[in-house]
């Protein structure tokens, strides 16, 4: 036991201080390595699984290139289909002007569940967590970084799923500065009075005498008691928009009768009603929380592949959001297909990269209109069989995600 | 190195300040230069900076190769700053790309050095606050640690493994998957 001590001193003349060590050094490793380093001695441990660590590690990870996140799934006729595994993969993007190529993806997490996971599913992500809804209405949350994957427990019943097939009920993901908590919120329907139901003779649908829609919060990391809790009731019908995330609160669109934009404050945790942008509404257009979410942003589908890209600062600032007009994108070569959204991915200075049509696209504004294709995105699975990023189909699907590394934990 | 700067032809401009070793070398060094590190600006802000400045931390060896760093990388700050204004775009661009990629071929060799001399190194950019040789050492000592069994870290560090072995074995199973 002796001589450890007396090689430190032969040896190093320098020692790094512990605290140095962790917060300069080792906060620059990779989850897979920070792993290891945890095996290595009490104080590496504990300065690993440390707030002020995990949220270093995150703000360096969010200065590296940027990269994507996709979930293929093969879907099934039956829309309530199951799969008893799930796959994450992350897709480095190819530095700008790079000729198309082939872009290999890294395989980071194929979680097997035997209860099985709806084939449909809608996901959703915050600083390298990913929450996915399921036609099912389970949720799951996962890091693919560190492997962690649970389900939350069930919530509140959603009477929209009684007479709906294929339908996601969309969840949104975010960071609650107040609470230092990740929270999950999702939206159910009640209803009340005579349940709807399907006129056999006309075949018309009775929908429910009365409904109204509720909404409710899963705290993640502890702190909200392991279950989900409800809160102020959204001030109108959630739509079939994509429910985004910013620094401040969620948004959850409203479609009818008229297109309104609902945000859920993170603080106060209530509802108010915000402007959306001078623009008309589409069913496909789309909503995205870019720049680590300190940017909200609107996709106008105006017409069959031209976009309007709406953006409004959420980070600080006045309260009411100030929209304006950030580009708009004419897909140069739209693909023979009627109708499909622009779901932007990543803002990175004066580029824009979205997902449209099943396939990347990379805009950028200082050079004018041009949109580039990112080719091949080839992704393998652990039994060894190969994807390619392409357009949705019948059978299968690829959804994606911005991606950034992450250690923040689920438990 | 001692006179470090004084071919410049900007000296005469430049106001220049005298950094001293724990060993006692005096460096006379621009204040552009110093300047890289924060906390001598902050001296310099202050006023505090006449008959030198005592860096009882910084051993000449060292206190010379942080020099070599903070000449290089205020030089290419410089340059950035002038060509902006000077060159059209294109031009521009080509310029700054070959102040990159020099720049990137100067920390690639600045970092040939022992593992003692980059924790030294490591120290002394903490001390001085010199965000971007703080990031490139670090970034180098972490690369040394990527891939690498506890054993080997522990190996490399001098640690000495405190944790009990049912503790030990409690990590390796919640992260299996790091360990295959």
């Amino acid at each position: 036991m002796v001589r450890p001590e007396k090689r430190r001193c032969q040896d190093t003349a320098t020692a790094i201080p512990d605290d140095l060590l962790l917060s300069e050094v080792l906060v620059r490793l990779p989850a897979k390595s920070l792993a290891c380093c945890r095996c290595v001695c009490r104080s590496w441990r504990a300065g690993i699984a440390g707030a002020i660590f995990v949220r270093r590690h995150l703000e360096l990870s969010r200065a590296r290139p940027p990269s994507v996140l996709a979930i293929p799934r093969v879907l099934d006729p039956d829309d309530r289909a199951t799969s008893s595994e799930i796959s994450f993969h992350r897709l480095p993007l190819p530095p700008p002007g790079q000729a198309p190529g082939i872009v290999h993806s890294e395989l980071m997490l194929e979680k097997a569940w035997p209860e099985g996971i709806t084939c449909l599913i809608l996901p959703a992500h915050c600083d390298g967590l990913v929450a996915i809804a399921t036609v099912s209405d389970r949720v799951f949350v996962c890091n693919p970084a560190t492997r962690e994957f649970v389900a939350l427990p069930p919530g509140s019943h959603n009477a929209e799923l009684d007479h709906t097939e294929d339908l996601v009920p969309r969840v949104a993901l975010g960071f609650d500065q107040w609470r230092n908590r990740y929270v999950a919120a999702r939206y159910f329907y009640r209803t009340y009075g005579e349940p709807p139901f399907v006129d056999e003779v006309t075949g018309e649908y009775h929908a429910a005498q009365d409904h109204d829609v509720g909404h409710e919060v899963f705290t993640l990391g502890g702190g909200g008691g392991g279950s989900w809790e409800l809160t102020q009731d959204p001030p109108h019908a959630v739509g079939v928009q994509r429910p985004v995330c910013t620094r401040r609160a969620l948004y959850w669109h409203a479609d009818e009768p008229q297109p309104r934009l609902m945000r859920f404050g993170l603080r106060d945790r209530a509802f108010d009603l915000v402007p959306r942008p001078p623009t008309g509404w589409n069913p496909i257009d789309d909503m995205a929380g870019l720049d680590d979410g300190k940017q909200l942003c609107y996709v106008h589908a105006a017409a069959a592949a031209a976009f309007q890209v709406w953006m409004a600062d959420d980070d600080g600032g006045p309260d009411e959001l100030q929209w304006s007009l950030r580009c708009c994108i004419d897909l140069a070569d739209p693909m023979p297909r009627v109708n499909y959204n622009l779901m932007p991915v990543i803002a990175d200075g004066d580029t824009l990269v979205a997902i449209a049509g099943g396939t990347l696209w990379r805009y950028n504004e200082g050079a004018g209109q041009v949109m580039v294709e990112l080719h091949n995105v080839r992704y393998e699975r652990q039994d060894g069989s190969i994807y390619y990023l392409g357009p949705p189909s019948f059978l299968s699907e690829h959804y994606v995600l911005p991606y950034v590394e992450s250690l923040v934990s689920l438990a | 190195m001692a006179s470090a700067g004084s071919g410049d032809e900007k000296a005469a401009a430049a106001a220049m300040i005298t950094l001293i070793s724990s060993d006692n070398e005096k460096f006379e060094v621009t204040e552009a230069t110093a300047t890289l590190s924060q906390t001598i600006r902050h001296m310099i802000e202050d006023g505090c900076t006449d008959g030198g400045v005592p860096l009882p931390n910084v051993t000449s060896k060292i206190l010379a190769r942080v020099i070599e760093y903070c000449k290089k990388h205020a030089t290419a700050a410089a340059g950035e700053e002038g060509s902006s204004s000077s060159f059209s775009d294109a031009a521009f661009l080509e310029v700054d790309r070959a102040f990159l990629e020099e720049l990137e071929e100067f920390d690639d060799a600045f970092l040939e050095v022992d593992r003692a001399t980059l924790f030294d190194l490591i120290l002394a950019a903490n001390y001085l606050d010199i965000k971007g040789l703080l990031n490139l050492t670090c970034q180098k000592v972490a690369d040394s640690v990527k891939g690498k069994t506890p054993e080997q870290i522990r190996e490399m560090y001098n640690i000495v493994n405190d944790l009990t072995p049912e503790e030990e074995a409690e990590i390796r199973r919640e992260t299996q998957w790091a360990f295959e």
